[in-house]
């Protein structure tokens, strides 16, 4: 029965991680928490490894799409990817509640993030086309059956905002797409859907990262990650084929509503 | 779309990585069921299968990378290469000494 579960768990997740561009890892490591009884820290190592497998199947069809900027996501991993791999280590020595509570916080942060930018009268982002770097990248949109062009901007901080994403997907088990998506789309003026593409390729490698010192300290569960991985790799595939169909602004308020119910579910059991 | 031959081939990798831990998965499930319910004495099998998918997984985003650093040394792009190589090394430098 918990085989069943973990199972439609993992496909639930996988299928919400691909539609928003995150790793599914901020929904996996509460529920595990909170219905399954997991360790805080088992629970993370294996939020981690789903994070990998959502990247790892979504991948393929968002990079032939032309929705990941790779030049973009190396340059931005480079910093992410050692500051995953400290969160990891650190992750392993802080104590569960510790970890819950911080969980809670900074999930509540994002969410608050979102909120705005939903209550926004024009979610329209102006992108960069004027100038050309060694950045600039296009892809076509099926909405408008038009070829995007843009330039990302701000890059250096967004990959300090992207270290710090990694060093909380390390230490919380969530993927940091959180973090990146909204940094990649407002402040370096990325399409959304390149951003929340990016940002999916970019998370595998940060929580691949992060997992190695989980492994290193014998917290994982493998069959248990690998029960929620075969979910989460048939719910992202079906959440990736749903991709282009959903419009940007539902996208930030469905975003927003899932991380405040889980931001306050995590908090309550860190206190309690 | 730039670099679209360097994206087909990270597409190949993580698809063909994927189908491979979907087996491994499927496999270790059954394996996992039939052992609990049969008593069977094939060790730690499934817990082995497991393992091996996840770092499987695990593996496949730096293959990519270090796939998108060749495909870039050859445009000479110095930068990027040096410090995905940093990285590596802190890696496994990392594993090595059990930080």
């Amino acid at each position: 029965m918990t085989l069943i579960l973990l199972l439609i768990v993992g496909f639930v997740t996988g299928a919400l991680g691909a539609l928003l561009g995150i790793g599914g890892g901020s929904v996996i490591v509460p529920i595990l928490v909170i219905f399954f009884n997991f360790p805080m820290h088992t629970a993370v190592a294996t939020g981690l490894m789903t994070i990998v497998a959502t990247s790892a199947a979504v991948v393929p069809i968002n990079i032939l799409k032309g929705l990941v900027n790779l030049r973009m996501a190396i340059f931005l991993e480079t910093v992410t990817v050692l500051a995953a791999f400290t969160g990891g280590i650190i992750g392993n020595h802080t104590n569960e509640h510790v970890l819950e509570i911080s969980f809670g916080v900074i999930l509540f942060m994002i969410a608050m993030l979102y909120v705005r930018e939903s209550l926004k009268k024009s979610n329209e982002i102006s992108y960069e086309t004027s100038s050309v770097s060694l950045f600039s990248d296009s892809y076509f949109d099926t909405d408008t059956q038009a070829e995007i062009k843009y330039t990302p901007v701000k890059l250096k901080v967004a990959a300090a905002t992207s270290a710090f994403a990694g060093f909380a997907s390390g230490t919380l088990g969530i993927g940091g797409g959180v973090i990146k998506v909204p940094v990649i789309n407002l402040l370096s003026r990325v399409p959304i859907k390149v951003a929340i593409g990016t940002s999916n390729f970019m998370i595998g490698l940060t929580a691949a990262a992060g997992s190695i010192p989980y492994m290193l300290y014998g917290k994982t569960s493998p069959t248990t990650s690998i029960t929620m991985v075969l979910g989460v790799i048939f719910g992202s595939r079906f959440g990736a084929s749903k991709f282009q169909k959903i419009k940007d602004k539902r996208l930030r308020i469905l975003f927003a509503a899932v991380l405040t119910v889980i931001a306050a579910q995590m908090f309550y059991k860190g206190v309690k | 779309m730039i670099d679209r031959p360097l994206k087909e081939k990270i597409a190949k990798l993580y698809s063909a990585a994927t189908k491979i831990s979907i087996v491994l998965a499927v496999i270790s499930i059954i394996l996992s069921v039939a052992m609990q319910t049969l008593h069977s004495a094939l060790g730690k099998a499934d817990y082995y299968l497991s393992y091996t998918a996840v770092l499987i997984l695990a593996a496949t985003p730096f293959i990519g990378i270090t796939l998108a650093v060749f495909h870039y040394i050859t445009e000479k792009n110095r930068k990027m290469l040096l410090f995905s190589v940093l990285i590596m090394i802190i890696l496994v430098a990392g594993i090595f000494f059990k930080i």
